[in-house]
């Protein structure tokens, strides 16, 4: 689907990309079939300083941003969705930003999801996501339940951006940062 | 019953080893689960156990997941909630998890496993 208003919502992305403090170390654009998912595998295993417990946590969120994107990106290329995601090493950790399009429908669950979501600590959104896996839900879509998972991994809640588009739809920036656990 | 083996594998996607064993009543899992077709992937599993509790034999669910992502949870879950109702109508069940205790994130997941079905799950660090 050809994304309208888009030059703007990408000048936003760039500018939440720059505005990170720290070394842009992966940036991925286009469909999120293997390709993403195998380059994160490949950079998590050069972080040779981070603990295995770290890798795990930056691949995670990873992989459930990328999932997000491709499950529900307007933008579609190969039965993938498009979009956009970012690692940078900043100074309390790694920051993962996401960007795609999005229809108004995943807009709105998203909206209130994350706006509940900043009303919760780690605790409390554990017992939230318990309560989300034990309903049932569609394996078409996840439900968003992944971007309650990647706060919970990360510890940290999210930096957003909801830009409406000139023709109805919006294009949705993600940012959070998973902490990195010093070593002794 | 036939047995069911699946290779892991690593190719962007992350396939879990799995072996469901009809002769010796266990079954393990392995390695990492994030896949493209995760319900596509786990169905066919949650439907041999399904089969397997009807014969009433014991059943010894080894799982030696290191990673999963949401989809698989959820999966897991199915697979969880099954074992513990073959438990309630007397089956005899015994699930063991291998782990790094040092995984946190890891360990807290299969706590609410136990939580959310009630089945006891032996947490073994390896």
């Amino acid at each position: 689907m050809e994304f309208k208003g888009g030059h703007e919502s990408l000048l936003r992305l760039s500018t939440m990309i720059q505005e990170t403090e720290g070394d842009n170390l992966m940036v991925y654009k286009g469909a999120f079939d293997r390709m993403p998912f195998s380059m994160i595998e490949t950079y998590c295993e050069g972080l040779s300083e981070e603990s295995p417990v770290v890798k795990k946590k930056i691949r995670s969120v990873f992989v459930e941003m990328a999932q997000n994107i491709n499950f529900y990106s307007l933008e579609q290329s190969g039965g993938c969705g498009v979009g956009y995601i970012s690692v940078n090493r900043s100074k309390d950790g790694y920051t993962i930003i996401s960007g795609n399009t999005a229809d108004e429908h995943h807009f709105n669950r998203l909206n209130t999801r994350i706006k509940k979501m900043e009303l919760l600590n780690n605790d409390t959104l554990h017992g939230f996501i318990q309560k989300l896996m034990l309903e049932n839900f569609d394996y078409s879509e996840n439900a968003n339940i992944g971007v309650v998972q990647c706060a919970i991994i990360a510890n940290s809640h999210y930096e957003y951006e909801f830009v409406k588009t000139d023709n109805g739809k919006y294009f949705i920036t993600l940012k959070i940062e998973v902490k990195t656990i010093k070593k002794d | 019953m036939e047995n069911i083996h699946i290779p892991g594998s690593h190719d962007g996607y992350f396939v879990p080893t799995v072996d469901f064993n009809y002769q010796n009543g266990i079954c393990e899992i392995s390695g990492e689960s994030f896949l493209e077709e995760t319900n596509v992937f786990y169905a066919p599993l949650i439907a041999w156990i399904r089969d397997y509790t009807k014969t009433g034999l014991p059943l010894i669910f080894n799982c030696k997941l290191t990673y999963f992502n949401t989809s698989s949870t959820k999966s897991l879950l199915d697979i969880f909630k099954l074992l513990k109702k073959y438990e309630i109508d007397g089956g005899q069940v015994t699930v063991n998890w291998y782990y790094d205790n040092e995984d946190l994130d890891l360990e807290e997941a299969i706590q609410d496993y136990i939580t959310d079905t009630g089945l006891k799950i032996n947490m073994i660090n390896f």
